[in-house]
């Protein structure tokens, strides 16, 4: 199904991805408004989700069991930019490097927008209450959680959506993810440092922080 | 057995969505059934033929060995049971086809498979198929025309069936993938497919009009099997019902199609209105559905657009952009390295990134087509042209002409090439022609015939067009489409033989005229060892184009020449109300040649001294590159690395350090400065003195991971820095880097990873490496590592940014 496209990238998000620290200079801000041409041109932004119930899909892990505490079903969604945005961002890389940071941040962005606004119209085509999205990676919910719900939803078919054999899915601007829904307000669960795979590896955790911003 | 003149087939309806209605689970794999339930699926075909369907597709979509992986059964058992169960359900006239879906994983560039590897997959799949008893093959549901080619060529190279391809688009009219109808129809009718169409996604309304622009394109028979309707988001279930779909399917008749059912919701029902629709109109004999429509019985109203020759017009495609000879068309000849050293350079030390910066310079400056020739002594052809190809089409969609007269590269390039090449060049000789036309025909593509043979190039243009003739008629001979055959008179120096200039120009307009054939001509050969060549040039291509060149090859980066094309163009009217013309020169100054919104001014005009340091902090890559050029005039070019580039980079270091300088102005400021590097590198080569290195680094993205953006960061601010970079790419197995690092005698490897997943391949590429070359250092980074970690896997550098791995180096080589 196609999505709407944003008609801006948030810039604030932009900035942060770039790791730059307070506002753009003209130069950058120049740099950002010609990327955010191209990358608004070339999304073609699609979702899909389905709902079902918890019992009919098995996913692993603790933390993700704990976020669908309280819920009977499960709205399993995969949004994706398309494969556009990797060819530009792919010939961005040999045209000219900065440009290509530029727009890969831009793009990570980008579809994070597309599924806030897709998020928001499940949460409006579905009765009941969600909890927040759970992609497979976070916390202890495996990586290779990515091959199941992309068969679930029917990725390939439906909004070219794939997954290859490290799990990595392609286009690379997608997002899979799993809300719960129950009848009862639910908050979900954010995965804690101790049950997360990246606990050892983890750099925010090194300093103190994590990254639920707790 | 099919025989599309007598006959409009019925195909089947959906098998997925049937077998999900009786209790199929979502996301579980159909194709085990035929093998867990063999009479389910032979009463669904049942169903089907009893409904009408003349052809079946065997329960084998999904039936791959990446689909089936880790299922417990054998995929040849799950392809014969497929089949198997299809036959049982026929009578002896319905046909059983092996229906072949995507692999469910995107091919390179956009994904990680090989073409050479999903080649293999299919020709397993096709293989049984044939043994299995198929009567013929369905590749269908495609988005991707390169995982279409690795599929047709499995099929045609591993069984005598025939081969039917439909793909699957967006209203737009183009696949998920930016297939558009234009490439899927250039390119399968060049690879001998023996039916095209156009399934799923969207249902009969939607796909009416791209339907009848595919009937336009092509000659080849075309098949339509829509969904029923449009699927609602939330519950999945299609809109149409049998009775609409049906009427729906009957304004197909009039497009003159070949085949028709049903994909995804189409039940048997919808094939059984088909039928009785069909039928209704027309006579029906013996029970079959006469094909309704005889093109020479239609009225003027219900034409179909394939009459207006549009099939017949010469198409050249990648994947995503075709390009119909109908104007004057661009073939960049900068990636070629006869007479440019630098390119040359790059190609033996395998700089491909220089490579496909011609490529990219070429895209930019308006070429539409690009020639690709690695023709360097002691360089393997047959190795190199291939992967170049590939590295070229990742990065632009330009349909490219491969351009060797080696019949093994010429193969192998086309063989990876996605979508319809020319391929430059065959000539006169019999010898050349019957090695190199088989090879064109087999692979679909177009070819330049050169006017030349064992004798030579003749003198006059009649002994010219004679020879375009003899190549004409054996590609003709060879089942080379007429459409397909481009010459080239070509050009001889007016300074050697001034007198046969106009016999160049007579001979292009006799073919053109008389044998009706696109042409194509080098230009610039024209003014060699006369002054003033410019305007030489400009002028031998107006004339070359009124004497009826259509492929101009040259160098787009020369706006002598371009504009002379967009003049030629706009004074024959062709480019309407100048539009393009007023596009490119609507705000050239008055008397000179800028193309709108070109770049800035050299600093010479500005009238003011620019400091390296401030034009590189401020990443205005122009104006580096005049600084670079001004120093250039009283130091040398070493001088210029070490006293003025190195330094202005790492102050920008330092501010990036400091956190005054950010990630995008340290890499604008890296991109201001390769801009630089490139110059003196130009120079270097011209002078044929050695590089600037200071030491040479191997980099990769681990095994398994393709996060590739950091690495390629790490590569320029390195480059910069002077150090040789062989940039192994991603999801590099551990072998390559053994291999490269014993090869090339490599004393530092950046290893990066971005998965938790892939440290491992981290650690396992730094054991192998260390076990095969003990002094070998290594740097790594990526955002799962920590310096702990790093130290863990062996590694001998954490490098949390560029700047710490130039840092690293620079000690590792004692800089």
């Amino acid at each position: 199904m196609k999505l709407e496209r944003p008609n801006k990238i948030d810039r604030g998000q932009w900035l942060v991805r770039l790791g730059v620290a307070g506002e753009a200079d003209a130069a950058l801000e120049q740099s950002l408004l010609s990327a955010e041409e191209k990358l608004l041109k070339c999304a073609a932004p699609q979702g899909i989700y389905r709902v079902l119930g918890l019992d009919e899909m098995e996913l692993s892990g603790k933390a993700i069991k704990k976020h669908l505490a309280g819920c009977g079903e499960m709205a399993v969604m995969g949004a994706t930019l398309g494969t556009a945005i990797d060819n530009l961002i792919r010939q961005s890389q040999i045209r000219d490097m900065a440009a290509a940071v530029i727009l890969d941040c831009g793009a990570s962005v980008l579809i994070e927008q597309v599924c806030d606004a897709f998020e928001t119209q499940i949460r409006e085509e579905t009765s009941g209450y969600l909890t927040g999205r759970y992609s497979p990676g976070y916390g202890d919910l495996p990586i290779e959680t990515q091959d199941q719900l992309i068969r679930i939803i029917d990725g390939p078919r439906k909004i070219g959506l794939t997954v290859n054999q490290s799990h990595i899915m392609i286009p690379r601007k997608s997002v899979t993810a799993v809300l719960g829904i129950s009848d009862q307000p639910v908050a979900g669960y954010l995965a804690t440092c101790e049950e997360c795979t990246l606990r050892d590896k983890c750099v925010l955790r090194k300093e103190g922080k994590n990254c639920a911003g707790l | 057995m099919l025989d599309f003149s007598k006959k409009l087939y019925l195909l089947d309806g959906g098998m997925g969505t049937t077998l999900q209605q009786s209790g199929l689970e979502p996301g579980a794999s159909p194709d085990l059934l035929s093998l867990t339930d063999p009479d389910l699926i032979t009463s669904i075909h049942r169903n089907y033929i009893e409904a009408g369907s003349d052809v079946v597709y065997a329960n084998t979509f999904g039936a791959n060995r990446f689909k089936l992986e880790g299922c417990g059964y054998r995929l040849e058992e799950v392809i014969d049971s497929a089949v198997k169960a299809a036959r049982a359900a026929c009578d002896g006239q319905t046909l059983v086809a092996l229906d072949v879906g995507p692999l469910g994983e995107l091919l390179e560039p956009m994904g990680t498979l090989a073409f050479e590897e999903a080649y293999d997959a299919f020709a397993q799949v096709m293989k049984q198929g044939e043994a299995s008893g198929a009567d013929l093959i369905v590749i269908e549901t495609m988005t991707d025309l390169y995982e279409v080619k690795a599929a047709v060529l499995a099929a045609k190279e591993n069984t005598d069936l025939p081969v039917l391809v439909s793909m699957t688009f967006e209203e737009s009219g183009r696949t998920f993938t930016g297939t558009s109808i234009e490439c899927m129809a250039a390119a399968l009718e060049g690879l001998g497919v023996d039916a095209v169409g156009i399934n799923c996604s969207l249902g009969p309304v939607e796909i009416l009009p791209l339907a009848e622009k595919l009937c336009s394109l092509t000659s080849l028979p075309v098949f339509i099997k829509p969904n029923a309707g449009l699927p609602d988001p939330r519950t999945g279930a299609y809109d149409i019902g049998p009775e609409e779909f049906a009427r729906a399917m009957e304004q197909y008749l009039k497009l003159g199609i070949s085949m028709a059912g049903g994909c995804c919701g189409t039940t048997p029902e919808y094939i059984r209105k088909m039928k009785e629709l069909f039928a209704s109109g027309k006579s029906a004999q013996n029970g079959e559905t006469e094909k309704p429509i005889d093109p020479a019985e239609l009225t003027a109203e219900s034409e179909p657009a394939k009459l207006a020759g549009s099939a017949e017009q010469s198409v050249i495609c990648s994947a995503t952009r075709a390009v119909t000879i109908d104007h004057v068309t661009v073939i960049g000849e900068r990636i070629n390295p006869t007479g440019k050293k630098r390119l040359k350079q790059a190609l033996i030390d395998q700089d491909y990134d220089y490579v496909l910066s011609q490529a990219i310079e070429q895209v930019d400056a308006g070429a539409q087509i690009l020639d690709v020739n690695v023709g360097v002594p002691d360089i393997d052809d047959v190795k190199v042209l291939p992967m170049v190809v590939k590295q070229i089409q990742a990065i632009t969609d330009l349909p490219l002409q491969i351009d060797s007269s080696n019949p093994a590269a010429i193969e192998a390039a086309l063989r990876v090439y996605n979508g319809k090449a020319i391929v430059n060049s065959v000539n006169g000789e019999e010898k050349v022609l019957e090695t190199i036309l088989p090879i064109v025909k087999k692979y679909g593509a177009a070819v330049v015939g050169l006017t030349l043979d064992e004798k030579g190039i003749p003198a006059k243009a009649e002994e010219r067009f004679a020879i375009a003739r003899r190549i004409l008629d054996k590609a003709v001979s060879m089942g080379i489409p007429e459409k397909d055959v481009f010459i080239d008179c070509l050009t001889l120096t007016a300074s050697a033989q001034q007198a046969e200039v106009t016999e160049t120009l007579k001979a292009m307009r006799m073919v053109k005229e008389q044998l009706g054939l696109h042409t194509v001509l080098g230009v610039s050969n024209i003014s060699f060892g006369l002054p003033c060549r410019p305007l030489i040039n400009r002028t031998f291509l107006a004339l070359a184009m009124e004497n009826g060149l259509d492929l101009p090859i040259i160098n787009p980066n020369d706006e002598d020449m371009m504009g002379t094309i967009f003049a030629f163009e706009m004074l024959h009217n062709r480019d309407k109300n100048a539009e393009a013309f007023i596009e490119r020169y609507g705000d050239a100054a008055m008397g000179s040649m800028s193309r709108s919104g070109a770049v800035s001014q050299p600093a010479a005009e500005t009238g003011k001294e620019i400091d390296l340091f401030y034009a590189l902090e401020k990443g205005m890559k122009t104006e580096t590159i005049h600084a670079v050029e001004a120093l250039l005039e009283k130091v040398d070019e070493m001088t210029v690395v070490n006293d003025y580039l190195i330094p202005a980079l790492d102050q920008v270091g330092q501010g990036f350090e400091k956190g005054t300088i950010f990630l995008p102005q340290m890499m604008q400021a890296a991109t201001a400065a390769q801009g630089g590097f490139e110059l003196i590198k130009d120079r270097l080569a011209a002078s044929g003195r050695s590089n600037v290195s200071k030491g040479r680094v191997a980099i990769a993205t681990v095994k398994g991971d393709i996060h590739d953006i950091g690495k390629n960061i790490v590569k320029v601010i390195m480059e910069n820095y002077g150090f040789d970079i062989i940039d192994l790419g991603r999801d590099v197995p551990v072998e390559k880097v053994v291999e490269t690092v014993i090869e090339n005698e490599i004393k530092l490897v950046g290893l990066s990873a971005l998965m938790t997943t892939t440290l491992k391949s981290m650690e396992e590429t730094i054991a192998a490496v260390r076990k095969a070359a003990p002094d070998c250092r290594f740097i790594v980074g990526g955002a799962v590592l920590t310096p702990d970690y790093a130290e863990k896997i062996g590694a001998d550098y954490y490098c949390k940014d560029a700047m710490k791995s130039v840092e690293a180096a620079r000690e590792v080589f004692g800089i």
